[in-house]
């Protein structure tokens, strides 16, 4: 009954963002667009315990070719976020066939030098981008407000819940545990070490695709100075934090980084916390203030939490699930990912 | 003709032969032992029979024909399981999730399946817990269904993951050391379930194992492996009888006496 309660609460929640004026849902839909890539690094990092710093790319990716088709080629929305997803899927293919033969810090480096080569190259290609102004993607009429597109990226989201949900109770969702866990392990279990390790990258980059596919709609253009190795951070680090291999975490975490990055700077309580330092210095404090407690709250992570809030949050969403609160924790979820980060996996 | 068989096997990792010259076979329903010091090369033989490692030299025949270039998964899929010597699981994992997880190649549905929730994959996921419960029955291990793997004592472990090289479906199964960490009991008692899973599933089995009276009790064959090289091979008694296989296992020259002396009895 008080679960219920609970949920419906949620989802007026959820709807009600949409219809709270343009700057709320504004704020909605980058929460959206952050949940969306939260997901896709989890099937990486959290599932199959590979870390990524090329994030960031395989959005801008996404974006790209959704704005540039959709504004050169006239494609429609619909298609256009597909060819998001498509390219997406097909620059983590080319990164996973890297990733097959490296692994842990190497790997991390490769995937960093990929996402900042491609900033600094095909995110600046003018005939592509449209120059320095940036390509313009419009949104079809009918989803201008941002209300509207707002319940377009929920509804994306909900999608990738359900397919993330029947991911992790599937073969597949073993078969990279398996992997994340001992690839020896994987194999003797007769999974396809390799082509799982491909299946996890494409699936992300999908998904991250489609995230940038929304993301240059939703400030109706690209930009590729957007999809800098600070986002990719970001995106790390919400999913840490968040609790890397468990949705319920990686969802707050992402929703929390990506209200962090909007609404801090417009908080009155920081301004005033920013004005405390020398005149000089307050616009930096202003700017890297969200960076900077991102960091600090990583810390937090890996020294007294590994879990992540999903480590906190498990009573609740074991209770939301259905399942009761007081059955002791069954994954030791985030340790791996603590390895990785600290020692190179 | 053999189930499995190995011809010629070689593979030197930098400076040490860790096998050289190596050639054995298991029949159909048969319980082979691989037995032989520490660092001998058992292990690497057992990673070179299920893909692991690729020899330098030799051949692996499964069945008659040549499986030495296939990966891992795929002679899984033909039907060979192993264990390891250290345990391998997924360790976060409960017992569950692992018996399902090892039988990723029988699952009965695509990848895509899987992710998009098509409705045969969900019924396939219910004969796969089916399955896993039998196994669980099978082994006594119904009370640690949901238990992770990490939180169970090193016995159950072992027992554990054999019922995970189970879930694979095995013709051929290899054990590294399946009686290690237990004791003569229950050692004992492993060899009864080792023979009873032969006449119930049709096994044939390989192992890898220290404790003699267990490779005496189940074994029709064993091969002794030191130093990478075949020692000696025979019925488990003769072996025991062999004075330089006992000269192995203590090092050194045969002493005179002790070869003499050495009954079947003296060498456990």
């Amino acid at each position: 009954m008080a679960r219920g309660l609970i949920w419906a609460l949620l989802v007026a929640a959820l709807v009600s963002v949409g219809g709270l004026g343009p700057n709320v849902a504004r704020y909605g839909i980058t929460a959206a667009i952050y949940v969306l890539v939260g997901l896709s690094l989890n099937i990486v990092l959290g599932y199959t315990g590979q870390l990524s710093l090329g994030h960031q790319g395989l959005v801008g990716v996404g974006a790209l070719f959704a704005a540039y088709l959709s504004k050169a080629h006239g494609l429609p929305f619909g298609v256009a976020m597909v060819v998001g997803g498509a390219a997406g899927a097909v620059l983590a293919l080319l990164i996973g066939f890297v990733g097959l033969r490296i692994r842990g810090l190497y790997l991390a480096l490769v995937t960093l030098v990929i996402g900042i080569t491609l900033q600094g190259s095909l995110f600046e290609v003018p005939a592509l981008t449209g120059g320095g102004a940036g390509e313009s993607a419009n949104r079809p009429a009918v989803l201008l407000s941002n209300g509207h597109f707002y319940f377009v990226c929920l509804a994306v989201c909900l999608v990738a819940l359900y397919l993330d949900v029947r991911l992790t109770s599937s073969k597949v969702g073993r078969a990279l545990a398996a992997i994340k866990a001992d690839e020896r392990v994987a194999a003797a279990y007769g999974v396809n070490v390799v082509g799982y390790k491909l299946l996890a990258f494409v699936l992300s980059g999908a998904l991250a695709g489609v995230a940038g596919a929304l993301f240059a709609f939703a400030s109706q253009q690209f930009n590729g100075n957007d999809f800098s190795f600070g986002l990719a951070l970001t995106f790390v680090l919400m999913t840490v934090v968040g609790g890397a291999g468990s949705r319920a975490g990686v969802v707050v975490g992402s929703v929390l980084f990506a209200l962090l990055h909007s609404l801090l700077a417009q908080l009155g309580a920081f301004k005033d916390f920013a004005r405390l330092f020398p005149r000089s210095v307050t616009p930096n404090v202003l700017q890297f203030g969200p960076d900077l407690i991102g960091a600090f709250l990583l810390l937090l992570t890996l020294a007294l939490n590994p879990g992540g809030l999903a480590q906190q949050l498990t009573p609740l969403t074991r209770w939301m699930s259905g399942g009761s609160v007081r059955s002791a924790s069954r994954r030791g979820i985030g340790t791996h990912e603590m390895e990785v980060l600290s020692a190179g996996g | 003709m053999p189930v499995v068989e190995v011809e010629g096997l070689s593979l030197r990792f930098g400076g040490l032969q860790a096998l050289s010259d190596v050639s054995l076979k298991v029949a159909e329903w048969e319980i082979v032992g691989l037995i032989g010091p520490n660092g001998a090369g058992k292990t690497t033989a057992f990673n070179c029979i299920t893909g692991f490692y690729r020899p330098d030299a030799g051949r692996v025949l499964y069945r008659g024909s040549e499986i030495t270039r296939l990966a891992t998964h795929e002679r899984v899929g033909l039907g060979i399981g192993r264990t390891f010597q250290n345990v391998g699981m997924v360790k976060t994992a409960t017992a569950l999730e692992n018996l399902k997880a090892a039988q990723h190649v029988h699952a009965g549905y695509s990848a895509m399946a899987g992710i998009l929730g098509a409705p045969d994959s969900l019924a396939a996921e219910r004969t796969l817990t089916d399955r896993a419960e039998d196994i669980l029955e099978l082994l006594d291990l119904t009370d640690v269904r949901h238990a992770v793997v990490a939180s169970l004592p090193y016995g159950r472990l072992k027992l554990l993951e054999l019922g995970c090289a189970l879930a694979t479906d095995p013709d051929l199964l290899l054990l590294d050391e399946p009686s290690s960490g237990m004791g003569p009991e229950d050692a004992a008692e492993l060899g009864d379930r080792l023979l009873a899973l032969r006449r119930e599933f049709g096994l044939t089995l390989l192992l890898i194992e220290h404790h003699v009276p267990l490779v005496a009790k189940v074994c029709d064959y064993v091969y002794v492996l030191n130093f990478g090289r075949l020692l000696a091979e025979g019925d488990p008694e003769a072996i025991q009888r062999q004075p330089e296989v006992v000269a192995a296992y203590l090092g050194g020259e045969v002493p005179r006496d002790l070869a003499r002396s050495t009954d079947p009895g003296g060498a456990s």
